[in-house]
């Protein structure tokens, strides 16, 4: 039977950056998941890049934006469990650029 | 960014995933987690980790957010996936 499960967790020294993870799984097999890289601002938690398997789309990737949108990209795994590896490959790497792409943008907003 | 700062980010972000990972083949944990708690990641060998993580659950957990504290033994070197091989030279 599928199991979930879903949880938050710090990332850095200060208690400002979060990973966020949800998935369901059975017997070893990734059929949904979710990896988000998420940070304070203002008091409130903002999503700043999130990999999903949400209603039914392939594997993507979210990029946010400070006025809401956002850049949306489709991965081609078909194997869910390549897709989440490859999901928190690329946070790992690229989250700084992720970041200061998205506070750089909420500078700039009118 | 300080230095640091990405240390205690790579340690906590390959605890995390290697987390996940055991949740998923470990059921009976994934079971005693309850839906979108806050994970505290406490890896015995690092007290350091531990108290950045702890004192910053202390401080950020919201209200009503259910708390798990997962204390690790240990974290195993990272392995070769690939389970068989065979090489071919190529002549020149």
């Amino acid at each position: 039977m599928p199991k979930e499960t879903s949880f938050v967790h710090f990332l850095d020294l200060n208690g400002q950056d979060r990973r966020r993870h949800y998935h369901v799984h059975e017997r070893g097999r990734v059929l949904d998941f979710v990896e988000q890289y998420e940070t304070l601002i203002e008091g409130g938690w903002v999503p700043i890049v999130r990999y999903d398997t949400s209603h039914g789309q392939p594997p993507h990737r979210d990029l946010y934006h400070p006025d809401g949108t956002r850049d949306k990209m489709y991965l081609s795994f078909s194997d869910y469990n390549e897709a989440l590896t490859y999901a928190q490959q690329d946070i790992r790497k690229n989250w700084p650029q992720y970041k200061a792409q998205y506070l750089r943008e909420k500078e700039q907003k009118p | 960014m300080t230095k640091k700062d990405k240390e205690i980010f790579d340690k906590n972000l390959t605890l995390g995933t290697e987390f996940s990972r055991y949740v998923m083949e470990h059921p009976e944990f994934a079971e005693q987690i309850p839906k979108d708690a806050l994970v505290v990641l406490l890896p015995e060998d690092d007290p350091e980790l531990c108290e950045i993580n702890r004192k910053n659950a202390e401080e950020g957990r919201e209200p009503g957010q259910p708390v798990v504290y997962v204390r690790i033994k240990k974290l195993a070197p990272m392995r070769e996936r690939i389970a068989k091989l065979r090489l071919e030279l190529v002549p020149a």
